[in-house]
């Protein structure tokens, strides 16, 4: 009887030395190990637009420190899958969501804060977007929105940026200036750079090259080869030359559905759905 | 341990959920209180208004055609009739010259000229209402004069050429942003098929513009409808309906403006006269609410606009239509509209180097370091304007103060929070939309009920300043909304896929890119507080000042209404002339600065520096 009600106790009370536990983990969440990698995970996702259905029942598997490219023609719901892994698509109005995404094995729709989730999930989009103000500031943004203040600190991750996405040589004698003085394809790494500045463990690309000229087009596709050192890439694009060139994995999309993913090689030498080798020979989109 | 205390208190204060919440809700406040004033004028109107109708009779009161107070006849027929008259006037003289400018402007005028002509359209509209005024009884009414067989200029022509002029630049930009959105393949469609420049551009784009401009003269009806300070003045006051172009009468807003005097609430005469601001005021949201439909629909339903456009850009249609029009127009009605474009463009450029030269070249002679600044409030018999100057300032401070962050965050709210669709945004903007377009008046006699006498406030440069609170937010949140939504998307997509939260990618990056937008917003109203006179008038108080203001509770005559009083009591011309020059020199480098520093932020933010 009594051994009962001690085990009892020892168990209430076990149980509230794990609820403390899984307090302090949940506060912790800020200190950025929730994410424990950059492999990403989406199951059964359904997404719609209002009464559009933009993604029908996607399902994929994105390794970690890999490139993975998305290709299908324009409107197949590239973007708006992409959108989904850092929760962009919650600023639209009449979004609806169903499915379960995770990022480094935490599901970002249920347990993670958005603005974590964005840290940790950098996004560089088809225009570039650097803020009107000089370099240094746009990519010192992100840093300081995470409570980085120190100069020299910021110093630092500035041209440890800018290294990374191969614009230090570019910039560095005009980091008071301008962003918007730059380039088309000088302001996309600078993009690049700015979403680097706050270590992100994914990188989401959606179509970064569509506007910029072979030469900088170029410098980024050299650039996504160097970054998967460091996190996982994903991009989207709709040259598929680019992503032969590029991508290790490639995933093909039509009308809201994933027909087919795969290593890029077999996908392009060896495609198992026939619509995929109607697209990639140039029958349709 | 110091250590833990400090990340204990950033990690309390940063809690993102909290923060985020409390600014939302700052924001949202400043929303709903912009809402809430215009639900407050309105229901005070009616509350007031309407017993007071009611006592005289509804019938007796519209249709009456006696305005005696001494013998308690409250009659406003002569007074609705003077004001549809002016109206009208004003509609004809400002709505052809303005017509005909925004088309010189939208097509024929040099594409280097073109913002240039448009910014001295503006500046037109830029110029305080008793300048107008005092413009037309000085240099306008004895010109007139020699044409009447009574000697006398004043009345309704002298109104409607005036008025005419102040509703002008509404009418210019609208319409000529209403030309401007024609899609060129319209006009290279008529030129195609053989028509003539002025041929395409009134047979084709015209008419492909007419929804906008139709717009821009119901808004320059309302703009006519509510004038209070300049009709008052050229109008001469009798209290019957006219019947000629040279006789003396008045509109609503003359009634109340110069019949308020010292009366208060639960008079008699007070009543009748908030009974015909209500029917102004009625007469007014009818028409604002008529341009928000036209207007509006295309805002708010761009996938409707574009299938309409689409339509128009059917050539088969487009075709067939142009050459029906093309054989209903005979190639002389097309030459002379032309001609009116550009007699149309320079009459307004003359009208508005008319006015500034004749204020100055009159004005700045008066100009003395003594009748300035002599602190006492008179020198030899004469009138200092020191304590206006004063007392301006005070009202502009104070009013700013407080309407800034508040239009400020109210359009923060509407164009970054509200949800498009739903009921309470729709009512919040609905609110605001008939704020902005209440006459100057009505805030004035509301001022004066609320503020001077239920609040206990007393003639005051602070009740001044309060009702001028109410008059301008609407002008700020409307400007820093259309800035806001102008800024592009990208930066606050750009700034959230950082990890900011909403609130610090508003401060950090939406709200300097609108900078160049609200700081325009900011000097328009700045300019407006200057300018204005009726809601002063009624507030803060009307006489000439013996004294600087000791405070803001006492009395303090702004700048315009001192123009307005040193006009009425004949013995200080000298004083009204310099006061004028004052005001237009402020009015005038006030727009200066505005385009100016606009133009250098703007610089700065595409990159150029
Ligand atoms: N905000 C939105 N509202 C409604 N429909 C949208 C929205 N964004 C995208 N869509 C629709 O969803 C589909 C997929 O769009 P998107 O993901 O952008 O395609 P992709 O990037 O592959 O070209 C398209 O049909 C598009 O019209
Ligand atoms: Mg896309």
């Amino acid at each position: 009887m009594t051994r009962e009600d001690n085990t009892k106790n020892e168990k209430t009370q076990s149980d509230k030395k794990t609820n403390i536990l899984s307090g302090l983990i949940k506060k912790k969440e800020n200190s950025a190990d929730v994410f424990k990698d950059g492999s990403v995970s989406v199951k059964n996702a359904n997404l719609w637009y209002g009464d559009f259905q933009a993604l029908k029942d996607v399902s994929l598997e994105i390794p970690d420190r890999k490139v993975t490219a998305f290709i299908g023609p324009s409107g197949c719901g590239k973007s708006t899958l992409l959108k989904c892994l850092n929760r962009m698509n919650d600023l639209i109005e009449g979004c609806r969501i169903e499915g379960r995404f995770e990022v480094g094995g935490t599901d970002i729709y249920k347990s993670a804060d958005v603005n974590l989730l964005r840290k940790n999930v950098g996004m560089v989009f088809q225009k570039p977007n650097l803020f009107p103000m000089s370099i240094y500031d746009n990519i010192c943004y992100g840093p300081r929105t995470h409570g980085i203040r120190k100069k020299s600190e910021l110093d630092e991750i500035v041209e440890r940026s800018l290294k990374e996405a191969a614009m230090w040589d570019e910039a560095k004698n005009r980091l008071s200036k301008s962003a918007l003085g730059m380039s088309g394809g000088q302001q996309q790494r600078l993009c690049i750079a700015r979403a680097l500045a706050v270590r992100p463990k994914v990188l989401l690309l959606d179509e970064p090259t569509s506007a910029l000229d072979p030469i900088s087009t170029g410098k980024i596709e050299e650039l996504t080869s160097e970054l998967k050192k460091e996190l996982t890439v994903i991009i989207v694009t709709h040259n598929m030359q680019q992503a032969t060139r590029i991508a290790d994995k490639t995933a093909f999309f039509l009308l809201g559905e994933l027909i087919e993913y795969s290593d890029t090689e077999e996908l392009f030498i060896n495609p198992e759905d026939p619509r995929t080798e109607r697209y990639i020979t140039g029958k349709f989109g | 341990m110091k250590d833990t205390v400090a990340k204990y208190r950033t990690k309390r204060l940063s809690d993102p959920r909290i923060k985020e919440g409390g600014i939302k809700a700052i924001f949202a406040l400043a929303a709903t209180f912009s809402a809430i004033a215009a639900a407050a004028i309105f229901v005070f109107l009616l509350a007031t208004g309407i017993p007071s109708i009611a006592e005289t009779g509804f019938f007796r009161f519209v249709f009456g055609k006696t305005w005696n107070p001494a013998i308690g006849e409250y009659g406003i027929a002569a007074a609705i009739v003077g004001s549809v008259y002016s109206t009208v006037g004003a509609l004809l003289v400002g709505g052809t010259l303005g017509f005909f400018c925004a088309v010189y402007i939208s097509r024929y005028c040099p594409k280097k000229l073109k913002q240039a002509f448009l910014q001295l359209v503006n500046l037109l509209a830029g110029i305080p209402s008793v300048i107008y005024g005092f413009f037309g009884i000085l240099i306008m009414q004895p010109v007139l004069g020699n044409l009447s067989d009574n000697g006398s200029g004043a009345g309704l022509l002298c109104v409607s050429l005036i008025l005419g002029i102040m509703i002008m630049p509404t009418i210019v930009s609208m319409s000529v942003s209403a030309l401007d959105a024609v899609p060129q393949s319209i006009y290279e469609g008529a030129r195609a098929l053989g028509d003539t420049r002025s041929q395409a551009v009134f047979g084709a784009v015209v008419p492909a513009a007419k929804s906008g401009i139709t717009a821009s003269f119901i808004l320059g009806i309302g703009r006519a409808a509510g004038e209070t300070m300049a009709v008052a003045m050229i109008c001469g006051g009798a209290k019957i309906i006219p019947e000629g172009l040279f006789q003396s009468y008045s509109t609503m807003t003359s009634l109340i403006v110069t019949g308020l005097g010292e009366l208060a609430p639960g008079d008699k005469t007070y009543g009748a006269m908030v009974g015909t601001a209500c029917i102004l005021f009625l007469f007014v949201a009818i028409i604002n609410l008529t341009v928000q439909a036209f207007t509006g629909e295309k805002k708010d339903k761009p996938a409707k606009k574009a299938r309409a456009e689409k339509k128009t850009r059917g050539t088969k249609l487009l075709s067939g239509k142009i050459s029906a029009l093309r054989h209903a127009r005979p190639k002389e009605t097309v030459i002379i509209k032309t001609a009116g474009c550009y007699i149309s463009a320079a009459i307004s450029l003359f009208a508005l180097g008319a006015i500034v030269l004749f204020i100055l070249i009159k004005g700045l002679p008066h100009l003395s370091k003594e009748g300035l600044f002599s602190t006492t409030g008179s020198y030899s018999g004469a009138q200092t304007i020191l304590p206006s100057i004063i007392s301006t300032l005070m009202i502009l401070f104070l009013s700013l103060l407080i309407a800034v962050p508040t239009g400020l965050g109210g359009a923060i709210f509407l164009s970054e929070y509200a949800k498009r669709g739903n009921f309470i945004t729709k009512i919040i903007k609905s609110c605001i939309e008939i704020l902005a377009g209440i006459p100057s008046i009505v805030y004035g006699l509301f001022g004066n009920a609320f503020f001077v006498h239920v609040c206990g406030l007393g003639t005051s440069i602070l009740s001044g300043s309060l009702t001028i609170v109410l008059m301008v937010i609407p002008v700020i949140l409307r400007s820093s909304e259309e800035a806001i939504k102008a800024v592009p998307d990208g930066y606050m997509e750009g700034s959230l896929a950082l990890g900011a939260g909403k609130a610090r990618t508003i401060f950090r990056t939406v709200l300097p890119s609108a900078l160049p937008g609200v700081l325009t917003a900011i000097i328009l109203a700045t300019g407006r507080i200057i300018g204005e006179s009726a809601p002063l008038m009624l507030t803060s108080g009307n006489g000439g000042m013996g004294a600087l203001p000791d405070g803001y509770t006492s009395k303090g005559t702004s700048l315009a209404v001192l123009l307005y009083w040193f006009n009425k009591e004949y013995a200080y011309v000298d004083e009204a002339w310099a006061t004028a020059a004052i005001l237009l020199m402020v009015v005038l480098a006030l727009n200066l600065i505005s385009t100016i520093s606009v133009k250098l932020l703007q610089k700065k933010l595409r990159g150029a520096v």
